[in-house]
């Protein structure tokens, strides 16, 4: 299975990560299955930068799952993504499997895409996600089926990163904490 | 907000995601100060001024971001940096403070020139002082040198045996390196030691979050709420980790903290209002599921989720136009729940 990422998907993971640079972040992926044997993701709703915990997790879910069935893309839920606390960390946390597993429930090709805290930068030469995949119940592995959209996505980052975007970047810890702002960041323009 | 918000500056982790260094009046202040906006907002109003030039509005900005103990190095350095360079004089005898604030700001965003530079300037002003050593250790872990940092900090230990700062950095280290269960070791040894430390039980909370412990998260939590009896966000905190935790007796648990919560604040607490909904929602359908304790469902889950539900669409009304549709539709469908149970 391939997953091609947008630059708006692409972007926003990477702004979450910087707006948030001493916490982990996390969200979950939107996008559709194009082919049979190839997945699109076109945006994500970035959720937390607290360690995730099921009340509000669930309430977000619902409000995503209604989000994706009066969308008029018809996105659909197709993965989790997370990056961990500390720089090299790497480790698959528990919460962050249970989410990516759960998924898979619905989805049977969701994906986890995990942040390389190491190759964030403020002028991005590689991308900096890795992705996991999951066949048949066995464990998260990594794969290197993660491809770009468009050739350009590393420079539309750098941009949006050059812009300060980060600044009015909402996620749903940040609604929660001012129900004005809104996690769908349409007003972030990418 | 304010136990995520505050950042107390013993418990910089000094590992992050890398960031490259970026390049009033007195009425005014008092009303930035005084407004009901949240720390986080206040911080980006001093900012805003502050952006407007003039060394007293970077000051102030300074000055709100060390009470207050929030961690925005990018602008401590921004406006920081021309601050102790240019205006030393009209800081007087605070200078140094201000400094050491900008060189921490210069550890925290990795900046080594200027963490060099700022860290010999200081050295030659206070040589052999107790506190440079400490801001020496607190170079070496920014560089990632962490033994020589932990070396330097168990020498300070020796000749001060209860600092509580050094024992702080040496558990930060052992986080930083990814060995949390020594972390969790050192910060239960210094708990026994500085009980008293709320800031501590905060930041052991979260590292047992992480590690997926949350019973002990709870324990901690449970301390914080003992400690500070009328803060509605610990509650609040508490209800989310046993909600997780799960099963029918955690669930009313939660939905007895939620409840707290809200009558402690109900005008800014939107968190506990949606884990009210879902304890509301998830005890209705345990109920349902299991033909036991229909009338719970029916009568307290119920009403909660009716005063819930009002509260809710309440705020809402101020919100975008999608958010406001998606939130009342998943509030609706949650609602017939408890229709459903009724009958």
């Amino acid at each position: 299975m391939n997953y091609i990422i947008s630059p708006k998907a692409y972007s926003k993971i990477i702004l979450h990560a910087h707006k948030y640079p001493f916490s982990p972040v996390n969200g979950i992926i939107l996008g559709r299955l194009s082919s049979k044997d190839t997945v699109n993701i076109e945006d994500v709703i970035p959720l937390f930068h607290t360690h995730t915990l099921a009340p509000i997790f669930e309430i977000a879910m619902m409000q995503i799952e209604e989000y994706c069935n009066k969308s008029e893309d018809k996105l659909i839920i197709v993965g989790h993504y997370h990056a961990n606390e500390i720089l090299d960390d790497a480790r698959l946390g528990m919460m962050t499997r249970r989410i990516a597993e759960k998924l898979q429930g619905e989805f049977t090709d969701a994906c986890l895409i995990m942040v390389d805290n190491t190759k964030l930068s403020l002028h991005p030469k590689e991308s900096a996600l890795q992705l996991y995949t999951r066949k048949n119940g066995s464990n998260w592995e990594q794969s290197p089926s993660l491809r770009f959209s468009n050739a350009s996505t590393l420079r539309l980052t750098e941009e949006d990163l050059q812009n300060e975007k980060w600044n009015k970047f909402v996620d749903f810890d940040l609604h929660l904490d001012n129900p004005s702002k809104s996690w769908l960041n349409a007003h972030l323009d990418l | 907000k304010q136990w995520y918000q505050r950042r107390v500056r013993g418990w910089v982790v000094s590992n992050k995601k890398e960031k490259e260094k970026k390049e009033t009046n007195k009425h005014q202040t008092n009303q930035i100060e005084m407004s009901s906006s949240n720390p986080v907002d206040k911080v980006h109003q001093y900012a805003e001024k502050a952006k407007g030039g003039g060394w007293s509005a970077a000051k102030d900005l300074l000055r709100y971001l060390r009470h207050s103990r929030q961690r925005f190095p990018e602008l401590v350095l921004k406006y920081g940096v021309p601050l102790v360079e240019n205006y030393s004089s009209k800081l007087g005898n605070e200078f140094w403070e201000y400094f050491e604030m900008v060189l921490i700001a210069a550890f925290d965003c990795g900046d080594d020139e200027l963490s060099e530079k700022y860290l010999e300037k200081i050295r030659k002003q206070f040589p052999g002082s107790l506190r440079v050593k400490k801001l020496e250790g607190m170079h070496l872990e920014s560089q990632g040198k962490f033994s020589e940092a932990a070396q330097q900090y168990t020498a300070i230990l020796k000749e001060s045996p209860t600092d509580a700062f050094c024992m702080k950095r040496q558990i930060s280290i052992f986080k930083a390196k990814g060995e949390f269960q020594t972390a969790v070791d050192l910060f239960n040894t210094y708990l026994q030691i500085f009980m008293a430390d709320v800031e501590a039980w905060g930041e052991l909370a979260n590292l047992h979050l992480s590690m997926g412990n949350y019973k002990q998260a709870a324990v901690c939590y449970e301390e914080l709420i003992l400690s500070a009896p009328q803060n509605y966000l610990y509650y609040s905190k508490y209800a989310e980790i046993v909600y997780t935790i799960g099963g029918i007796d955690n669930f009313r648990l939660a939905r007895k903290y939620f409840s707290h919560s809200l009558s402690l604040n109900d005008k800014t607490n939107t968190r506990s209002l949606m884990g009210l909904a879902a304890c509301s929602y998830a005890i209705a359908s345990h109920s349902h599921k299991e033909s036991r304790n229909k009338d719970e469902g029916k009568d307290i889950s119920g009403e909660l989720f009716g005063f819930v539900q009002t509260r809710l669409e309440d705020i809402y009304s101020n919100a975008e136009g999608t958010e406001k549709t998606i939130f009342l539709g998943v509030l609706y469908k949650m609602s017939e729940i408890f229709f459903y149970v009724e009958k």
